[in-house]
C-alpha cells in the first residue's frame, strides 16, 4: 500500500502510553506490553494467517514503525516507518500440554521484549496443542495500538482477499495524525488548563493508594487473574445493569463493582479515609466504522469517589453519573486531550517524570478499562472457531492494580492484574471474590 | 429557550446530533434504528442528554433514561416531547 506515510505524528495517547512504558521499565516490569490470547478450535489454518500477515501492507508498516525523536528539545516525537521489518510471526508445537490456563502465558510469550522505540511493536505467536486446538498470542506494545485497534486489525487479517486489499490508509491512520503543520501541534493552552487544575485539586490528600511506603523493590512482577463468567451469569449481570438503569452504562456498573471490591481491601487494611481517584479511558472513534487501527484514540474522564460512597453500588453509580455529566458538560475530556497534546513536545525523561506529578505519583488508585465487545462480529479466525478470548493488560506502577472488562459473544470476563509488592495474594483472592459478588449478588438493603 | 415539543422534529435533531458527534460516516442510522446496535455507550448517552438540555431546552432526568425510552431516537424523542409538554425545566 503505497499511500501509507513514512512518518506521522504521535497521538497524545501514544506518548502517554510510551511514558507509562518507560515508567514500568524503571520499576523493573516488562513494559506496557499487552497480550491478547485467543483459543481456536480445530480448523485454524496457520499457513493462511502467516500468508495474510506476510502480504498485508498494514502489517509490513506496523512491523517497521517506531518512535523517533529527532531533536528531543526542539521537535515533538514522531512515528517513523524505517528499516527492514523484523520477524513478527512465530510458531510453536506444544505436545505435552493441552492448553495454557487463563492468565498463564507460555514463557516465550511472557518474555517477549517489545519496545516502541526500536520495534517491532507487535508479535504473533501460535501454539498448537496435541488435542488439535491452538492458542494465538498477540503481544503488542500499547504505544502502537489500543484494544479496539487490535480488534480492527484482526478483522482486517480475517477478511477475504478482496476486502483486505481494499483497506485504505484512512481506515488505518487517523487523518489528524497525517501532515506536519506545527500549528496543529500546539493545542490551546487555555483548554488544557481546566483538566490540569482539576487534577491538582482532586489530587488532594487523603487518597487511597495500594503502593507500599518506602523504596520500590529492585524488580517487580505483574500477576494476572482472569474471571470468566458463563453466558447465564452474564445475562444476570445484564439484568442487574438494567435494574440499576445502566443499560447503556454497563461500564459504570463494572467500575462500581470493581471499586466496591477494592474498598473491601481498604477496609481490611484499616485505611478508610482515603478517596479513590480513577481515570477511565474512553475510545474517541466514531461508532460503526472499521478504524482507525493504529495509535491510541483515547480521552480520559477522572472520577474522585469519597470512601463514604464506596461501600454501596447504588451510591457509587450516583456519584459516577453526576461526575461524568459534570465533566462532559465542562468539556473535561477535550481539556484532558489538550493537556496530553501540550506535553508531547516535552523531552521523554521530563515527560515520564511529570506524568505522576499532579497527584504526587498517585494519579490513579487503580486503572480501569472496559474493552467492550472483543473480536466483535467474529465467530472464527483463519478457519478456526474462536473458543475463548482474553486480554492480559499489565498493571502500571503506580497504581499497582488494573481491572479490565471485556465481552466475547454473550460471555463477560474480568482480568485483574497487579504488581506483587502492591497487592498480597490474599488481597487478590478477596478482589476476585468480591468483584464477582458485586456483579452478581444483590446488596443487603 | 422555548422547549421543542414536536417529537418528529426532536427525533430528526437527535439523529443529526448523533451523526455529527458519534456515529461514523456511512453508517445507516435513522430515527428507528435501535440505539443498542448503534454502539451508543455511557459517554454518547451523556452527550445526547446534554444536547437535549442545550439544543432542545429539555432536561432529561436519570430516572427517564430507561430501556424503553432509549430503544430508538423516536422513543427518546417521544419521552422528551412529553417532558416538554409537562413543563420540565431545562436547568
Amino acid at each position: 500500500m503505497s499511500d501509507l506515510p513514512r512518518q506521522i505524528r504521535l497521538a497524545a495517547g501514544d506518548y502517554f502510553m510510551h511514558g507509562q512504558d518507560c515508567r514500568m521499565r524503571q520499576a523493573g516490569l516488562p513494559g506496557n506490553v499487552c497480550c491478547a490470547v485467543i483459543k481456536l478450535d480445530r480448523g485454524f489454518d496457520v499457513e493462511r494467517l502467516r500468508r495474510r500477515i506476510a502480504e498485508s501492507p498494514i502489517m509490513d508498516w506496523l512491523a517497521r514503525v517506531r518512535i523517533f525523536r529527532p531533536l528531543p528539545m526542539l521537535f515533538p516525537p514522531l512515528w517513523r516507518a524505517t528499516g527492514k521489518p523484523k520477524t513478527i510471526f512465530f510458531e510453536h508445537d506444544d505436545s505435552n500440554e493441552v492448553a495454557a490456563g487463563p492468565g498463564c502465558l507460555p514463557k516465550m510469550v511472557a518474555d517477549r521484549e517489545l519496545h516502541a522505540s526500536h520495534g517491532p511493536g507487535l508479535v504473533f505467536d501460535v501454539m498448537r496443542h496435541a488435542d488439535g486446538t491452538s492458542h494465538l498470542f498477540i503481544s503488542w506494545n500499547h504505544t502502537h495500538l489500543d484494544a479496539r485497534g487490535l480488534d480492527f486489525l484482526l478483522n482486517h487479517l480475517n477478511a477475504d482477499e478482496t476486502a483486505q486489499t481494499a483497506t485504505k490508509a484512512p481506515n488505518f491512520i487517523n487523518p489528524k495524525q497525517l501532515g506536519s503543520g506545527l500549528a496543529g501541534w500546539w493545542p490551546n493552552v487555555k483548554q488544557a488548563r481546566g483538566s490540569v487544575k482539576w487534577l491538582h485539586e482532586s489530587g488532594d490528600e487523603p487518597l487511597f493508594s495500594l503502593l507500599p511506603p518506602g523504596p520500590r523493590p529492585a524488580a517487580c512482577r505483574n500477576n494476572y487473574r482472569v474471571l470468566n463468567l458463563t453466558a447465564e451469569e452474564t445475562a444476570r449481570i445484564d439484568a442487574r445493569c438494567q435494574k440499576f438503569n445502566c443499560g447503556f452504562r454497563r461500564s459504570h456498573f463494572y467500575l462500581a463493582a470493581s471499586l466496591r471490591a477494592l474498598h473491601n481491601v481498604a477496609v481490611q487494611r484499616g485505611n478508610t479515609d482515603g478517596a479513590y481517584l480513577i481515570p477511565v479511558p474512553h475510545d474517541t472513534r466514531k461508532r460503526g466504522a472499521n478504524g482507525p487501527i493504529f495509535s491510541n484514540h483515547l480521552s480520559i474522564l477522572f472520577y474522585r469517589i469519597e470512601p463514604k460512597f464506596a461501600g454501596r453500588i447504588t451510591d457509587i453509580l450516583g456519584e459516577l453519573s453526576r461526575q461524568m455529566t459534570d465533566q462532559i458538560r465542562d468539556k473535561f475530556p477535550e481539556s484532558c486531550m489538550a493537556a496530553l497534546d501540550m506535553f508531547k513536545p516535552l523531552p521523554l525523561g521530563f515527560y515520564v517524570n511529570h506524568l505522576g506529578k499532579p497527584t504526587r505519583g498517585k494519579f490513579a488508585t487503580f486503572s480501569f478499562s472496559d474493552s467492550g465487545e472483543t473480536c466483535a462480529g467474529m465467530k472464527d479466525f483463519s478457519g478456526g472457531k474462536i473458543l475463548e478470548v482474553t486480554h492480559l493488560v499489565p498493571a502500571w506502577r503506580p497504581p499497582g492494580l488494573m481491572v479490565v472488562f471485556l465481552r466475547f459473544g454473550n460471555r463477560l470476563s474480568v482480568q485483574i492484574s497487579w504488581v506483587d509488592d502492591c497487592v498480597t495474594p490474599a488481597e487478590a483472592d478477596s478482589l476476585e471474590r468480591d468483584v464477582r459478588k458485586a456483579l452478581l449478588e444483590e446488596e443487603p438493603a | 429557550m422555548t422547549p421543542e415539543k414536536d417529537p418528529k422534529i426532536i427525533a430528526a435533531k437527535l439523529c443529526e446530533f448523533a451523526h455529527t458527534n458519534f456515529v461514523a460516516e456511512g453508517v445507516e442510522f435513522d430515527e428507528n434504528s435501535p440505539l443498542s446496535q448503534a454502539g451508543i455507550d455511557s459517554f454518547a448517552l451523556v452527550e445526547l442528554v446534554l444536547f437535549c438540555e442545550r439544543g432542545l431546552g429539555v432536561r432529561v432526568p436519570d430516572s427517564h433514561l430507561t430501556g424503553d425510552n432509549l430503544a430508538s431516537m423516536t422513543s427518546l424523542a417521544n419521552c422528551i416531547a412529553k417532558l416538554a409538554l409537562d413543563g420540565q425545566p431545562s436547568t
